[in-house]
């Protein structure tokens, strides 16, 4: 079962995830920042991280970029969720090919869709 | 909604119910399939594991369904078992909580057996509210999922397309439509606009459902014919939820239909969705969000509409004409492109009203989309221009459509009330080619094309070729806008004068000057009128120059007169007919001329005779205007235009400038002379004064002066010099 990581400080956001993705059959964990999502991360690196850009203590961003830091190889798919349209924010996932930008509201169905999509690329 | 209970969800309830005996116990679920899950410590599974396998299943869950209150069942009485209890009591159906212990019941005394019912009474409870609220919040997950999608549709936070703007019509539409199967759990989705020619189908199913398909194509006219009178969203979940007068229009399938209204009562269109008769019915949030979606597709559509005459506009057209681009690049057909202008569009306009130009625009538009076949686009591209993309026409085949097309119009008389107006156009012609970079380089040489025709006269064609001189003329002439705006921002303008004199001694000595324009070019040299001035009055500059003229003229006049206040100058100064049809323009002189603060007396205007009479209304009413606070007005090239005289009585004009061609061979050519004379002779019998140009030389002056002419001007007596 492909494990997903969802790092969010908003807990019903993390939770509807989380429902919607275990009902899609992925194993899901949550955490509330980048801090706690990090240390997730060094227990196990998940198949795919879902992460919020705006967050306490340690953001989305810095997150990533820590992530890519630690593990330049790093094939994960990551998914930054935003609920603003900024451009810079926009430029910088670009230059990233592993990470995809998703605007708040998320359409779950996109997401599930995108989640098997890159899953069955990475399997072939 | 069926929701699994995990044997997780008894973690935090064991430690209680470990407190009901002395001896080792667990709690498990029984599975709807008589499956039991237990959680157990590591050193006691294998044996509540052996308890497990020896567990009839059909008995406990014969006698478990019998019972509503925990109670204790003794398993392994023949003795071979483990001695083992269970305990369990009805839970959330269809599940069964189950308290293990190893120990056979009558082991565990009284007092520890009804305590651990209890317990394992309240735990259950516990299960069954926990049950509930994540049954609850499961069905919030799928509530929020379906506002979450509904959101990602109408807002379109797409993040896989980002750049909806490059779309045409039909793709904006088509994605639309698929937004609606991928997002709306809809199976079949359906755009049906006859009026545009439109049909558009989207099924969520593959593969698709042919019934489905049948069944919108059997219900897809009758259906809109029934919007297009109740212009009302339509839901039909059941045949009954409408009356089915037409029976065209039954149907098993759910079918929910939101008219695309471009405004109030223009239906466009419909937007169909459809469920197979096992799908979901249609809610009233999924008709409020059809609604959303059809004026949203409503909104598409007028993005590219021109809402006079229904046709394409100028994006909805370049939108196409840059597909075909695209396509002759990749296939070797030809394809040519009209541009059509109305010819004098703005007199029936100016003369019957915008409500009249407009029912006009509509009638050209429809009597050219009826003469072309269907496959040809046609779009409404300005004020009175319009294009027509000829697909699979080469140029020959396309000039033959434009006389066609000309003819068909041409024969076409206008009646707007009590008005009767014939009707022309002229056409540009271009051949697309696989070199143009977009769809502007071809629509702009079917418009320069078009614009050479025009200068033919009315009802003429002009086909496009680079090399083609009238069309370099005219390039070169659209090149002289940017060169005059360059100029004017540059102050690169001057103004000279060339004085008027009284040719005998009757006429008033005063000092007056005609104010001419020059233009510095770009490298120093003097250019004259001639050079500029059909430019600047085909792409309408003349009245930002009039304005810098008469600004420039009045400072410097002012500063002639400030330095001495008893001098006589006064200055003609020359206007256009664009200039004083402008709105504004009067207002704006008579600011200049009080700001200024010279008395109005020393400003003469000079307009021409053709300038005057194309536009004698506003001509006259300038005239008066100017006339009342003291300024004088000189018609310019009297004679040049040969139909004067009846017009001269309605123009309320000072002087008469006799036109210089007469003047310049009045010695040599009888029938001149007697022009200047006439001229002369009428102006005096209307109380005008007469000035005569191109003065070249003395016998001319003499000449004149004999005739009684009032005043000369030319090189004869003075030179045009800067005026300083």
């Amino acid at each position: 079962m492909k494990k997903i990581l969802i790092v969010d400080d908003e807990p019903h956001v993390a939770l509807i995830l989380k429902q919607f993705l275990e009902r899609a059959g992925y194993s899901v964990d949550t955490a509330l920042n980048g801090e706690q999502g990090l240390a997730r991360i060094a227990e196990q690196m998940p198949d795919a991280l879902i992460t919020d850009v705006q967050m306490p203590k340690m953001s989305g961003l810095e997150l990533c970029e820590k992530l890519v830091s630690r593990n330049p190889e790093l094939c994960q798919l990551i998914i930054l969720m935003t609920s603003r349209t900024d451009r810079d924010i926009r430029t910088w996932s670009e230059n990233h090919p592993y990470i995809l930008l998703m605007e708040k509201p998320l359409s779950l169905r996109r997401l599930v869709a995108l989640l098997s999509h890159h899953f069955e690329t990475v399997d072939d | 909604m069926e929701l699994k209970l995990d044997p997780n969800n008894l973690k935090k309830y064991l430690p209680f119910f470990q407190q009901s005996a002395d001896c080792a116990c667990t709690l498990g679920l029984f599975y709807p399939d008589g499956r039991l899950n237990m959680l157990a410590h590591e050193a006691d599974r294998d044996d509540f594991e052996i308890l497990i396998k020896h567990i009839e299943i059909s008995d406990f869950t014969a006698e478990a369904n019998s019972l509503s209150t925990p109670n204790f069942v003794n398993f392994g009485s023949d003795g071979t078992l483990a001695k083992a209890a269970l305990l369990f009591a009805h839970c959330q159906q269809p599940y069964w909580l189950a308290g293990l212990f190893k120990a056979p019941a009558h082991e565990i005394n009284h007092a520890h057996q009804s305590k651990a019912i209890n317990i394992l009474k309240n735990i259950a409870a516990c299960l069954v509210e926990d049950y509930t609220l994540q049954l609850t919040l499961s069905g919030m997950v799928d509530e929020l999922a379906v506002r979450y999608e509904e959101l990602n549709l109408i807002y379109g936070l797409d993040d896989t397309q980002t750049n909806h703007t490059s779309f045409d019509e039909q793709q904006a539409l088509n994605h639309l439509i698929s937004n609606c199967t991928d997002f709306m759990n809809v199976d079949f989705a359906a755009i049906y606009a006859p009026e545009l020619d439109m049909s558009l189908e989207q099924i969520k199913h593959t593969p698709p459902d042919p019934g489905l398909i049948a069944s919108y194509h059997s219900i897809q006219k009758p259906l809109y014919h029934y919007l297009v009178a109740t212009e009302k969203t339509l839901v039909i979940n059941q045949n009954r939820d409408i009356d089915w007068t037409d029976a065209n229009l039954k149907t098993s399938n759910k079918i929910l239909a939101a008219p695309i209204m471009l405004s109030k009562h223009h239906l466009a269109g419909i937007l169909v969705l459809m469920n197979a008769p096992h799908g979901p019915d249609f809610s009233n949030s999924d008709r409020k969000l059809c609604d959303v979606l059809a004026s949203e597709a409503a909104k598409m559509i007028q993005a590219r509409r021109d809402n006079v005459t229904g046709l394409l506009n100028r994006r909805g057209f370049t939108e196409k004409l840059q597909e075909t681009l695209t396509f002759i690049k990749k296939s070797p057909t030809k394809c040519s492109l009209l541009f059509l202008d109305i010819d004098q569009f703005k007199i029936i306009n100016d003369l019957s009203g915008q409500k009249a130009g407009d029912q006009l625009l509509d009638h050209i538009g429809s009597l050219i989309t009826k003469s072309l076949s269907y496959q040809h686009v046609v779009g409404r591209l300005g004020a009175d221009e319009y294009g027509v993309l000829l697909e699979h026409i080469d140029l020959d085949k396309a000039k033959e459509i434009a006389e066609y097309l000309s003819q068909v119009i041409n024969q076409f008389r206008f009646a707007y009330q009590d008005k009767l107006y014939d009707i022309s156009v002229c056409i540009g012609i271009v051949e697309l080619l696989p070199t143009f970079d977009d769809f502007s380089t071809p629509l702009s040489s079917a418009n320069l094309a078009c614009n050479v025709a025009k200068e033919q006269g009315r009802n003429r064609m002009h086909i496009y070729q680079a090399s083609d001189q009238e069309m370099i003329r005219h390039e070169s002439q659209m090149l002289w806008v940017s060169r005059i705006h360059l100029a004017l921002e540059q102050e690169r303008f001057r103004i000279y004068r060339q004085k008027i004199t009284p040719l005998n001694t009757k006429s008033e000595a005063k000092e007056h000057y005609e104010l001419l324009l020059r233009l510095i070019d770009e490298n120093g040299n003097l250019l004259t009128p001639f050079n500029f001035i059909p430019a600047a009055e085909r792409y309408n500059l003349m009245p930002q120059l009039d304005r810098w003229v008469l600004k420039t003229a009045l400072i410097k006049m002012a500063a002639v007169l400030q330095a001495d206040p008893e001098s006589t100058l006064s200055c003609s100064i020359n206007l256009s007919g664009q200039s004083f049809c402008e709105p504004g323009f009067i207002e704006f002189v008579t600011d200049q001329i009080n700001k200024s603060g010279i008395s109005a007396e020393r400003i003469h205007f000079e307009i021409t005779e053709t300038a005057a009479i194309s536009n004698l209304s506003q001509s006259i009413k300038f005239i008066e205007t100017l006339k009342k606070i003291g300024c004088c007005f000189s018609l310019d090239d009297f004679g040049s235009g040969m139909s004067s005289f009846t017009y001269l009585k309605n123009l309320p004009v000072d002087y008469l400038k006799i036109d210089g061609y007469f003047v310049k061979n009045m010695l040599t050519n009888t029938v001149d002379y007697a022009m200047v004379k006439s001229i002369n002779e009428i102006g005096h019998v209307m109380g005008l004064r007469t000035i005569a140009e191109f003065v070249e030389n003395d016998q001319i002056f003499q000449e004149l002066a004999s005739l009684g002419i009032d005043y000369g001007q030319g090189y004869g007596i003075a030179k045009p010099e800067p005026f300083e």
